[in-house]
């Protein structure tokens, strides 16, 4: 008789995920983080979804995925569609993530043992209104090189169902002393955030002023009201002082897919260098040592110290085993290869090629003109 | 002579003054001035780890028109926003770091970039926070500020399995229990929700035997110490909170809770060891 001893403790954080203003068709992506403060063994977990939200949604690691030794902490991503024809109103669920441990401590004694489980609880609000709500959360200037634009990040939060931009930005620049105002612009045209995602707005703003420290004012406004305002400090330096450097981190992708299915090949990156730049992933597929397929992901502006994912997509024709080679191609370097291995097999209806397709009608129809050949015979033979 | 010596009064006077007031404000010696706070660079909330510190990283530039070299010493504040900047270290809800703690990363100039390093403990409030930067060369300088959200983090710890011992058949566990302490990691009151599975989530059994099995029911819990077995909640096969019970959020020590459980074996139809899984979820 013997039952496992519970090993360390497990928490998620945040624990719900309330989204009003979600459309009809709304596609929502939200991290949430597994941590526990002994990873002293990898942590198995089955997902299941319940409620209302149930079928909505999905994780980026799966339904059944483990939690590595070592790791305290261990981001997942939850993943919600709304189907087009769901009926507005509230709808509550929850995703639960029950943890086992594959090696467990022995005792005497007939008894159970004891797993952990996360719950993220789920309140989705569907509306058929559409919904402008967004905040800027920060305001960022880069330190720039003589001759370039001022380079201003806004961290927007939108919480809407429709992309959200500031209607104006104000930028005042001030000499170092913070006295005697330079420059004065104020921007409307500026890139938005889609619905539900937090993410930078970058801003060029051309600029005549020559190398030194400066002060900067920048007001965020929507219409009249002033959503945020920072004054910062920026410097002004040689070309060439500020170096670009960036790290391919990781290189995610699913390890196995079938025929047809189109497979996310994910570049984890970050910006190390001292200036914002302009990245891409690119990667080469190769199919028994030979090129098949070149992928690139959509050029990406990348903030100094950012991590972002960048991503390209690839759909399988063949059967076979292929390997992934990319690195992150930026402005004025590449970053060192890494490798990821894909096994493609014939999986599902949804898998088959036309050739596949073809092939299997062919054999189909052969199947069913035996069967009437075969009737027409006993029908003959009867009249015999 | 009279006026010599009122001169002199005067004079000595004002610098007595001038010497005796600290924060006095010399017009020709500019105080520091700190912007662009971040706390953990862009991030719009803080996610803490379970029975844990987390780092949080505050970063902030200081001016000082006299040239960095003349910033004496910056204090960070790291606060939840309603308790205030002034209120005294807690590490629910403020942590406090001054130079060296706080770094200089770079003096160039008037300006000098800044980094505290806070380890904020699992069981900070969650609500919205906010770091306060001071600069100080002969007195303080103009403070900046930012704030960002601290996420719930529900989370628990468990001690060992619910070991019951031997049973004889058609027998149960009485009032005698076997106790799980439950204790909170999180930055939240938790209440518990528990299910059980004997092989696999969702068989409808507590345990699986050599020789048969033991349905969900059998095996039953209590908020309260020494309840009769027949009196216990039966144990069920989908997540059910147990009603009536929560761990507080840790201030000061650890927080735990305790369910009792009991056990009982049915008439005939099972023999050997018997071992099954009861599943523990924070909510």
């Amino acid at each position: 008789m013997m039952a496992k001893t519970a090993f360390a403790g497990l928490g998620i954080s945040p624990a719900e995920m309330i989204t009003p203003n979600l459309s009809k068709g709304s596609h929502v992506e939200r991290t949430f983080v597994l941590s526990r403060s002994d990873p002293k063994e990898d942590l198995y977990f089955k997902v299941t979804t319940e409620g209302a939200t149930k079928d909505w949604t999905t994780l980026d690691k799966g339904m059944e995925f483990t939690m590595p030794k070592g790791q305290q902490r261990f981001p997942i991503v939850v993943i919600v569609n709304i189907p087009k024809d769901t009926a507005n109103g509230e709808y509550k669920g929850g995703i639960r993530l029950v943890s086992s441990s594959k090696s467990p401590d022995k005792t005497g004694g007939s008894g159970s043992s004891t797993a952990l489980a996360a719950l993220i609880q789920t309140d989705f609000t569907i509306t058929g209104k559409q919904v402008l709500e967004y905040e800027i959360s920060s305001i960022r200037i880069q330190t720039i090189e003589v001759g370039s634009p001022l380079e201003v990040s806004l961290t927007l939060i939108n919480t809407g169902n429709v992309e959200a931009r500031p209607t104006k930005v104000h930028i005042e620049v001030f000499d170092k002393l913070n006295e005697k105002l330079l420059e004065s612009q104020d921007i409307t045209e500026m890139g938005p955030v889609e619905p539900f995602e937090t993410s930078d707005i970058v801003i060029l703003v051309p600029t005549k002023l020559g190398i030194d420290q400066y002060w900067t004012k920048i007001s965020a406004y929507r219409d009249e009201a002033l959503l945020k305002e920072e004054s910062l400090v920026f410097e002004i330096v040689e070309v060439g002082s500020l170096q670009k450097n960036g790290d391919l981190k990781e290189l995610l992708c699913n390890k196995k897919a079938a025929i047809g299915e189109i497979v996310k090949i994910t570049g984890v990156f970050e910006n190390t260098g001292q200036s914002n730049y302009s990245a891409k992933l690119v990667a080469e597929i190769f199919k028994k040592g030979k090129l098949v397929k070149l992928i690139e992901s959509d050029l990406s502006t990348l903030n100094k110290g950012k991590t972002e994912n960048l991503s390209a997509y690839f759909t399988p024709e063949v059967l076979g085993k292929y390997t992934v080679k990319a690195r992150v191609a930026y402005s004025g370097g590449k970053t060192p290869e890494k490798e990821a291995k894909i096994s493609v097999g014939n999986v599902g209806l949804l898998a088959l090629t036309p050739t596949v397709t073809v092939a299997l009608l062919i054999f189909i129809i052969a199947i069913i003109a035996s069967v009437v050949l075969l009737k027409k015979k006993r029908i003959t033979k009867r009249r015999l | 002579m009279r006026k010599i010596i009122k001169s002199i009064a005067v004079v000595v006077s004002v610098l007595f003054f001038v010497l005796l007031t600290p924060n006095l404000v010399y017009a020709s010696d500019p105080r520091p001035v700190a912007s662009g706070v971040a706390i953990n660079g862009t991030d719009a909330s803080i996610t803490l780890t379970e029975n844990s510190t987390t780092n949080v990283v505050v970063t902030a530039t200081v001016t000082d028109n006299s040239g960095c070299a003349d910033i004496l010493k910056v204090t960070v504040k790291f606060y939840k926003t309603a308790t205030g900047a002034g209120a005294a270290d807690n590490a629910n809800n403020h942590y406090t770091l001054i130079t060296p703690a706080v770094v200089q990363d770079d003096c160039e100039g008037l300006v000098a970039t800044y980094t505290a390093t806070i380890p904020v403990q699992y069981y900070a409030d969650p609500a919205e926070w906010t770091a306060q930067v001071t600069p100080t060369d002969e007195a303080d300088g103009t403070v900046a500020t930012d704030t960002i959200t601290m996420n719930v983090l529900t989370a628990l710890d468990l001690t060992g399995p619910i070991a019951f011992g031997e049973l004889a058949l058609n027998t149960d566990t009485g009032t005698t229990d076997k106790i799980a302490t439950v204790t909170n990691t999180g930055n939240v009151a938790i209440g518990v929700a528990v299910d059980g599975y004997g092989i696999e989530n969702g068989d409808g059994l507590a345990m699986k035997c050599t020789i048969g099995s033991i349905t969900i029911g059998n095996e039953k819990y209590s908020k309260t110490a020494s309840t009769a077995y027949a009196s216990k909640t039966p144990l069920t096969d989908t997540a059910a909170t147990v009603a009536d019970f929560s761990v507080a959020q840790r201030t000061t020590t650890k927080t735990t809770g305790k369910i009792y459980w009991g056990f009982g074996l049915p008439l005939n139809g099972v023999g050997g060891s018997c071992s099954g899984t009861v599943v523990f979820t924070a909510i």
